[in-house]
């Protein structure tokens, strides 16, 4: 579906450089911290920003020749923009009605109804949690066959976070040839979402990973310093200095459990491997 | 393009009350002066409003979501001069309608063809506006293209109340110009001016399209 190779943007004091792949029928997520360059990827996909060098295609074509028609394939959700404040929602379904021959109204009105979201109020009224459902709702009721969401979950509590990531599943459970690129610095969104991830810190790509994969095969290893002098370093991607000794990461638990097993050995969630994939040394 | 007039008028719409209250000005304006007023006061004032909806697309972020759509950037340019062109078009022509019923009614009656070279007139000035500000709204954003606003009027009213005598300060004799143009029919001046205006406007929409291709959001 999208595939990016060493796409290159430069900043003063940032530089990007990254390649990526979501293929058909994948949600692939996007996470890092702020700043590290989500947002600069996501908007040289969407065309708001030119990228300096690097290949970009998707839907099988060059992305700076997508036509119209390719660009109605595509549904996005910014972290910080949508349509004007001072219109309603019911204009902007006027709006989407007019652009997406695809759009489904009678879609769009009963999402709005199960969400809560009242048709006659203003944008701009909208609270944090009712833009980003409505932002999603917007991506989600035209047809598209990608998503390129940019942080939809930010700001939301946790049960307004389940309703989008449940519209997500339901977009994905209709299609199996549709595809969505997300990104999120909320770790689980993504744990319980995404089939493969990229982590992505001060431009760079330092991890790519399928989240069982992480989920089942990954894990922190507490051990002193005497013991961490005698273990396999085979299978460690990286290590911490703690005052108890060091904590390492490992994409090879199971090793280390039947080879060791007195060794501590914790399973991580994401957020516990970006912080040693940023913080730790490789070893 | 249709989404995005669609997304226009529905910003207009947005100002009704606003309309209708710069509609009664203009209305109780003609009773003071004449009432070929109303259609250049209307004509100017529906040109702005028009220009204006670009500053409701860039409110709070909102190119960005606006060029995630599926029109390309070009498409929003050339809307953008159809929308104000055609909006300045049904002004002047609503204030000349308002005009011509008010001329019956007012103590200072204003002639048809009087009318309607004002006009015709004001639709030129709304299209130079509009040649003038909808790439600099492009490119710059709010508040410093209100700065350009004001250069502008500047400009015109230096060029009105001054430009005579600033010819004349700098040696240029053109009262011989001016007695000629006055010996001409209006309408053929209009023509020139016209087709002067159109080109200004053809050039100043190639300007704004090079403006948005390249701009980064």
């Amino acid at each position: 579906m999208l595939s990016v190779k060493h796409c290159r943007k430069h900043y003063p004091g940032f530089d990007l450089e990254c390649s990526i792949e979501v293929p058909a029928g994948r949600i692939t997520g996007i996470i890092g911290q702020n700043g590290a360059g989500k947002s600069t990827l996501f908007k040289i996909l969407l065309g708001l920003v030119f990228k300096d060098d690097g290949e970009i295609t998707l839907f099988d074509r060059e992305l700076s020749e997508l036509t119209e028609a390719d660009r109605r394939r595509i549904g996005s959700v910014l972290a910080d923009s949508t349509f004007s404040g001072y219109l309603k929602i019911s204009d902007a379904e006027q709006i989407l009605k007019a652009f997406y021959p695809e759009f489904d109204e009678s879609l769009f009105e009963r999402k709005c109804r199960d969400l809560s979201l009242p048709m006659d109020k203003k944008i701009s009224e909208l609270s944090t949690g009712m833009k980003a459902k409505f932002k999603v709702i917007c991506a989600l009721t035209h047809g598209a066959d990608f998503l390129i969401l940019d942080e939809p979950t930010s700001g939301l509590d946790v049960i307004a976070r389940d309703d989008v990531l449940s519209m997500l599943r339901d977009y994905m459970e209709e299609n199996d040839e549709r595809s969505i690129l997300i990104s999120s610095h909320i770790s689980s969104d993504l744990e319980t979402l995404c089939d493969d991830f990229y982590m992505i810190h001060e431009g760079k790509i330092i991890l790519h990973e399928e989240t069982d994969r992480l989920l089942s095969d990954y894990g922190l290893i507490k051990i002193d310093q005497k013991a961490y002098e005698n273990l396999d370093k085979k299978y460690l991607l990286k290590k911490k200095k703690e005052n108890y000794g060091y904590l390492c990461l490992s994409d090879h638990r199971d090793y280390y459990m039947e080879n060791d097993p007195e060794l501590v050995i914790e399973k991580p969630g994401i957020d516990d491997v970006i912080n040693m994939m940023v913080k730790g040394v490789s070893v | 393009m249709k989404g995005l007039f669609v997304k226009d008028l529905l910003i207009i719409r947005t100002q009704l009350k606003t309309i209708l209250m710069i509609c009664l000005c203009g209305v109780a304006m003609s009773f003071a002066f004449d009432s070929s007023i109303v259609a250049g006061y209307l004509g100017i004032i529906g040109t702005m409003l028009a220009i204006g909806t670009i500053g409701y697309d860039e409110f709070d972020n909102g190119f960005s979501f606006l060029f995630t759509l599926p029109a390309v950037r070009r498409t929003y340019v050339r809307e953008k001069y159809l929308f104000c062109l055609l909006t300045a078009v049904i002004s002047v022509c609503a204030g000349f309608a308002i005009s011509l019923v008010l001329s019956l009614v007012t103590p200072n009656p204003v002639s048809l063809s009087d009318l309607l070279l004002t006009g015709l007139s004001m639709l030129m000035v709304g299209m130079l506006f509009i040649a003038f500000m909808i790439p600099v709204r492009v490119k710059y954003n709010a508040e410093k293209s209100r700065t350009f606003m004001y250069i502008l009027y500047a400009a015109i009213l230096v060029t009105v109340f001054g430009g005579g005598k600033i010819l004349s300060l700098i040696g240029v004799d053109f009262s011989q110009s001016v007695a000629k143009l006055d010996s001409m029919n209006p309408y053929v001046i209009l023509v020139i001016i016209a087709a002067i205006v159109i080109a200004v406007v053809l050039i100043s929409e190639r300007i704004a399209e090079r403006i948005i291709t390249k701009k980064e959001f």
